[in-house]
């Protein structure tokens, strides 16, 4: 019988086709977009880790005589993109900006995303009055557009700053991800709760919180990750919107969204440059976030795998 | 007894004006009629003068009132009379009779008579339970109001007061139907009925503000049909647009150029410096300003000379340092004896070496503070970012919080804050308006820095006292030099007010505060 099994299961075995390891540059062939957008994303979060080796300038040392109103501020070869009212260094204002975008943007939509998985997972699992419960409270939440809610956020939660990172925006930014996030997340869960492993798991008696964090949560990875690819573009435009309308980070932190608002609006018409780079910025990086998780849907899609 | 005798000549004078400009309707109107359209940044709470410190509130509602005298806008602080037709003062200062024209009515047909006048300042000094009287620590000498006759008003005080003449003109005190308040002391908080020169049409909250002539205003200078005040968040594009011919408040430099680009011939302005004094408040209560040398720190690190008049370039804030009262003004501390105190010295550096030295000895090297900011760009947002590269080259740590005005207002009532901006708007050049600002907490709960100091309050009181124009000086100068060594509060410096009109708008008079002369009398348009 042994051996009879042996050389089924060796039979089995060779029958299987072993699904193909795909590497990193099978991505940079595949996906030659997305791949742009990655490069672009890792300089800019270089340029946000060594800010301090890479700017030229302090980006809140103010010097006047460099402003706008004392007839300079243009772009030179002291300050290649220009200086704003305050004579402050916008290459370095930008570059230290990455810090407070890509620390936002990843902090809120990995926040966001991770509770709306767990949600989305657990309406899933659990299904019938929770399901419907937790479906119609998260229609209550997409029914307000995600800036409102964002305001609404911060109008309630008072502002704290942990290491320097405002919480209070980063709570505004994620709480819109996660109704969106759950709603996807729970569409793939419900096939995954199908499958026999979670009726073997629930007959073997694991706890629900188990079968969900061990057994259905590592299966929605992907729609997960490309999730919060897409959130971070979404979350530094964000960002930059509650910054403009004031909400957001303020003075003199330097915030993308902030160029582009306050003390710089006096000068659109005379000094151009204060408003043209900072916007720039801020769609080169939602343009490469958008650019990566699109090519990440497409990658990580079995039904497109070559 | 001099400056009483002195008051007494210029309100002889200025009852003479008065009369003179009182002779006839229209008399001052090269055109009538058209619409004077303006532009206020911020909403009025309510309607209520008395109670108020918004200008939003001066701005849109002042024309529908009068006040007892006002002053004479081309010789500033000369006063002349309102509804007040002359008016005289005791000798010994203790009383003050004013005789009131005699046609002057409300714009609800009923003729203004003395009891209105009683009724308005026992509003304002005596205010009844529920009333909120922003101002009625400033009539604290006021004993009564008798009204031998309808057109007679006499104010007994009981003790001589230096400011009272001048009180009598504040924009503040509009005067309000004895009827109305009978009817309901907060009744002006929701309804407008006065003698002013327009009378009240509309107010579309967050939108428009309508007014239009009042035909039987009893000074005959409102030269429009009527008046269309607008919301608005910027002054460029309105006035540029022509939605706005004015906005009351002030006009940042690089707007002005802005304006002068795009509206080219059509643009005009006006600009004086405005008694309003831009101030930082540290916290008393905060643990760190508990100590003298660390306040003193924080002031010693700010470069007044060196970047305040670079400041100015960029915003409306005056291009030079100052005390508490507004420089070149006669009760002001000469420069030379203000550049000798504490922070006002003109060596940056040595500044910045002994503001770290006293640190150091406080033990407070590195400070860590907040700084709450209001969302406001101009002057706020400038001023903040000035100030915090200042502090951060004394190695301090300054974070910079911003909120929204509520919010701001909400933190700084509550002490919740270690350092602030902080104003102090005036309608006159007066220390008891001006010091005010800077007396112990329970006497003045508008001093946000919470600190008690009962030498500057008995200095304030004593300069209130006394007539004597030297004497007073004298003591004044005491109670600034003591205020700013003690660095409760730290002053920044003035406004540099910019008045932006379309070129039709004639006969405006800008004045040294926005809450002054918004009455558009003598305004008329040209085509």
């Amino acid at each position: 019988m042994s051996d009879l099994g042996v050389t089924k299961d060796d039979n089995i075995e060779k029958d299987v086709t072993k699904p193909s390891r795909r590497t990193l540059l099978d991505f940079v062939r595949q996906q030659p977009l997305g791949s742009l957008g990655i490069v672009l994303i890792i300089i800019m979060m270089l340029g946000a880790i060594f800010a301090q080796h890479v700017a030229p300038f302090n980006p809140e040392d103010v010097d006047f005589e460099a402003s706008p109103a004392f007839g300079g501020g243009a772009p030179s070869l002291a300050h290649p993109l220009g200086a704003d009212a305050f004579g402050r260094d916008i290459l370095s204002r930008l570059i230290y900006g990455a810090r407070t975008a890509l620390s936002i943007g990843f902090l809120s939509a990995f926040f966001g995303c991770s509770i709306g998985a767990i949600i989305g997972t657990s309406s899933a699992f659990f299904g019938g009055k929770v399901d419907l419960l937790v479906q119609r409270f998260i229609d209550l939440m997409l029914s307000f557009p995600i800036i409102v809610l964002a305001i609404i956020v911060i109008a309630v939660f008072p502002k704290s700053v942990v290491l320097g990172v405002d919480v209070n925006v980063i709570v505004a930014i994620a709480i819109p991800f996660i109704p969106k996030t759950a709603r996807v997340i729970r569409s793939q869960a419900l096939a995954v709760v199908t499958l026999p492993y979670v009726d073997a798991a629930r007959t073997n008696g694991f706890s629900s919180m188990r079968i969900i964090f061990r057994h259905i949560l590592p299966n929605v990875t992907a729609p997960f990750l490309i999730l919060i690819t897409a959130f971070i573009g979404q979350a530094i435009l964000l960002e930059a919107s509650l910054s403009y309308l004031g909400l957001g980070v303020v003075e003199p932190t330097p915030s993308w969204g902030l160029m582009l608002s306050g003390v710089n609006t006096d000068y659109y018409r005379t000094a151009p440059w204060m408003i043209i780079f900072p916007g720039l910025a801020v769609s080169i990086a939602v343009f490469s976030f958008n650019l990566f998780g699109d090519s990440l849907r497409d990658w990580l899609d079995p039904k497109l795998k070559l | 007894m001099r400056s009483i005798l002195r008051s007494a000549a210029i309100a002889a004078i200025a009852c003479i004006a008065s009369s003179t400009a009182f002779a006839g309707s229209h008399s001052s109107c090269p055109t009538q009629g058209g619409t004077l359209k303006y532009g206020v940044k911020a909403e009025p709470p309510n309607y209520d003068m008395h109670g108020t410190n918004s200008y939003a509130v001066m701005h849109f509602v002042a024309q529908h009132y009068s006040t007892l005298l006002t002053f004479d806008w081309e010789n500033f602080p000369n006063l002349e009379g309102d509804i007040a037709k002359s008016w005289e003062m005791a000798e010994d200062g203790l009383s003050y009779t004013f005789k009131l024209h005699e046609n002057v009515k409300f714009h609800d047909g009923t003729p203004l008579t003395s009891a209105d006048v009683k009724a308005s300042y026992e509003r304002i000094a005596f205010p009844p339970e529920g009333v909120l009287s922003q101002r009625k620590a400033l009539y604290l000498s006021l004993d009564s109001i008798e009204t031998p006759d309808d057109y007679t008003v006499v104010f007994k005080l009981n003790s001589p007061d230096a400011f009272m003449m001048d009180g009598f003109a504040s924009p503040f005190n509009a005067i309000y139907s004895a009827k109305d308040i009978a009817k309901d002391p907060n009744w002006h908080k929701k309804n407008v009925n006065g003698t002013g020169p327009y009378k009240f049409v509309e107010h579309v909250k967050g939108e428009s503000y309508i007014g239009e002539r009042y035909d039987d205003f009893h000074h005959g200078d409102n030269c429009l049909d009527r008046t269309e005040g607008y919301r608005i968040k910027g002054l460029v594009e309105p006035l540029v647009g022509g939605q706005i011919m004015a906005e009351w408040r002030a006009t940042a430099p690089p707007e002005v150029k802005t304006l002068q680009e795009q509206m080219g011939d059509d643009y005009t302005n006006q600009s004086k410096t405005l008694m309003t004094l831009w101030v930082v408040s540290l916290n008393s209560e905060s643990e760190p300003f508990k100590d003298v040398r660390v306040r003193q720190a924080l002031n010693l690190c700010i470069d007044r000379h060196g970047g305040l008049p670079k400041l100015a370039k960029i915003t409306f804030t005056a291009p030079r340092p100052s005390g508490y009262l507004l420089y070149d003004t006669k009760y002001a501390l000469p420069d030379d004896e203000l550049y000798q105190l504490v922070g006002f010295g003109k060596d940056a550096e040595a500044n910045r070496a002994k503001a770290k030295e006293l640190l150091k000895e406080a033990g407070y090297e590195g400070l860590k503070f907040t700084y709450s900011n209001r969302a406001v760009a101009h002057p706020y947002d400038h001023i903040a970012i000035w100030l915090m590269s200042e502090w951060k080259k004394c190695g301090l740590n300054p974070e910079m919080i911003t909120n929204p005005t509520s919010k701001f207002v909400t933190i700084r009532k509550e002490g919740n804050f270690d350092a602030t901006i902080d104003w102090a708007p005036s309608f006159l050049p007066d220390p008891t308006v001006m010091h005010f600002k800077y007396l112990s907490r329970d006497v003045n709960p508008s001093n946000y820095s919470r600190a008690t100091n009962r030498e500057l309050d008995a200095l304030f009181d004593a300069q209130k006292g006394e007539v004597d124009f030297e004497k007073r000086k004298a003591i004044v100068h005491e109670f600034e030099k003591k205020a700013l060594e003690e660095a409760y509060v730290l002053p920044i410096t003035y406004t540099d007010r910019v008045v932006s009109l379309n070129k039709k708008v004639k006969g405006y008079v800008i004045a040294n505060s926005h809450i002054l002369n918004n009455t558009f009398r003598g305004i008329y348009l040209e085509d």
